[in-house]
């Protein structure tokens, strides 16, 4: 029999509770990191769902967070690298407590009453451009992941703040000036050698909500000797940001394809070019791409209701397909479709995956418009390319409707 | 099969439907999976490209293979994990790249 004293805190929006032992050691640390996310402390009650994660120190260096859906579920760290994996955690338990949600692993700051996110790019600078923007009057919504909500009657598409403090690697950037390395360091509290936690700001309490204005890819250059710069970009590019960074994916495939086209297609989609992250700011505070921003919004006639899922338990794809090209294939119902001025972005009618089509797999996949055969397909594509070779084309054809078939877009 | 079904009047409409791709220089059909469904755990898989067969196209990695042999998601990188390797190594743990396993 344990005497272990521990509590359960229920942060609001989430399922499960998250079980602390040892509060008066683990609660110093955790509860500033997050202040804005509002939540209740206290006994188990016998009516709690099980815990989504249990964290207690174990030893005198180390914490050991339990999460039985993590990856690794049990892991023991640092304090701090602790509640980093638990910070992780209760984004997946968000999602877990909201399937409607997407989820976008990146930051989202306020210009105005509109919302710009910031998709994660790889050593983007995106937790300092965060903290930088913080200190111009930008409220953070997030400086890692976004859920996303449409509204089921308005179809605005609005970004939910998380009320967790944003996380800087450290040491930050020697090419900060010093004015900004002591705003920041004035400002973070619990922290090791390799991450600190931006406590000393104002936050939007967790479940705040602005509309989406605008989206901000980030491309840091480090050997970027000219003016940082913030240009439109084509909507394939913003497209494929958006998809990719997005995680947790219990919603639609075909509903998630129609929202980033809304977001990329009527939204400002600009990328950032910078090499310093404080003349980078200044350019986005100033821009007046992103003044007055519109707000995202579903089209009319678009699915109406709450964000319809994807179905878990089926198979993502289909085994054991053979091609018959004197068959006559037809494109299965309600697929979405995206088309840019380079490629196509497809979603199957059951709404388990997201595909991106080259030119030449598109006239394929349009041909099929009406029910073809394999052997109709190759011999309009004869037509329209007579300098490739019957064998090639027949090649690629038969593997294109094969892959069609297994991603269930055509039967 | 082809020469009465396919008429010059049925050609020219699947030419009409494919408009303005119809003058696209021959590449392999490519196709990537962008994004898979999944449940809300664990972390994400890494991305990888597909097409029916070489040569690739410029823009995209491709392999001389099937199509379904194609397509794993490519979807998000997952929400940013703790620990980095130099710390787990000084607790003794194992370093899989992205979090710190020591149990």
């Amino acid at each position: 029999m344990s005497d272990e004293i521990f509590e359960h805190i229920r942060f609001e929006g989430l399922n499960a509770p998250l079980r602390v032992s040892a509060p008066d050691v683990v609660r110093p640390l955790l509860d500033p990191i997050m202040a804005s996310w509002p939540a209740t402390a206290g006994a188990p009650d016998k009516d709690d769902p099980a815990p989504f994660a249990s964290l207690r120190p174990a030893g005198k260096k180390h914490w050991e967070l339990k999460a039985p859906l993590a990856t690794n579920p049990v892991a023991r760290h640092n304090p701090i690298n602790a509640i980093c994996d638990l910070v992780v955690e209760i984004s997946w338990e968000r999602l877990r407590s909201r399937p409607e949600l997407l989820c976008l692993h990146a930051a989202a700051l306020t210009f105005g009453d509109r919302l710009v996110i910031f998709p994660n790019a790889r050593r983007a600078g995106k937790s300092v451009l965060t903290a930088t923007l913080s200190s111009m009057g930008h409220a953070v919504f997030s400086d890692d992941f976004v859920p996303l909500a449409v509204d089921p009657e308005t179809r605005k598409i609005s970004g939910i703040a998380n009320g967790i403090a944003p996380r800087l690697r450290l040491p930050l950037p020697q090419n900060i000036s010093g004015s900004l390395e002591t705003w920041i360091t004035d400002r973070i509290g619990p922290t090791n050698r390799q991450y600190g936690y931006l406590t000393g700001i104002d936050l939007p309490l967790s479940g705040t909500s602005a509309p989406v204005g605008a989206v901000v890819v980030l491309e840091r250059d480090t050997d970027l000797k000219e003016p940082a710069s913030l240009l439109p970009i084509p909507q394939d590019e913003a497209m494929a940001a958006f998809v990719t960074q997005n995680f947790g994916r219990q919603v639609h495939a075909g509903a998630i394809l129609r929202i980033t086209d809304a977001i990329t297609r009527t939204l400002p989609v600009l990328k950032l070019r910078y090499n310093a992250v404080e003349e980078a700011a200044a350019l986005l505070d100033a821009s007046p791409a992103l003044h007055n921003l519109p707000a995202a919004e579903m089209p009319g006639g678009d699915h109406e209701g709450p964000l319809p899922l994807a179905p878990l338990d089926e198979p993502r794809t289909l085994s054991n397909v053979s091609i018959d090209l004197a068959g006559v294939y037809r494109k299965l119902p309600n697929f979405s479709e995206v088309e840019t001025e380079t490629c196509l972005y497809l979603a199957d009618g059951l709404g388990i995956s997201i595909h991106r089509l080259n030119p030449v797999s598109t006239i394929i996949w349009k041909l099929l418009d009406e029910p073809l055969s394999g052997e109709d397909v190759i011999e309009v594509m004869q037509e329209i390319y007579p300098d490739v070779s019957a064998a090639q084309l027949r090649n690629d054809t038969a593997n294109t409707l094969k892959f069609f078939v297994t991603q269930r877009l055509i039967a | 099969m082809t020469e009465k079904k396919t008429s010059e009047l049925s050609r020219r409409a699947l030419l009409t439907r494919i408009g303005g791709l119809a003058a696209a220089a021959y590449t392999v059909p490519a196709f990537t999976t962008m994004s898979m469904a999944h449940a809300s755990s664990g972390s994400s898989a890494a991305s990888s490209n597909s097409s029916a067969s070489s040569p690739s196209e410029p823009s995209e990695p491709s392999e001389a293979s099937e199509a379904s042999d194609a397509s794993k998601a490519s979807d998000a990188s997952g929400v940013s994990v703790a620990s980095g390797p130099s710390d787990c190594e000084s607790m003794g743990g194992t370093w899989n790249g992205e979090t710190c396993d020591v149990s």
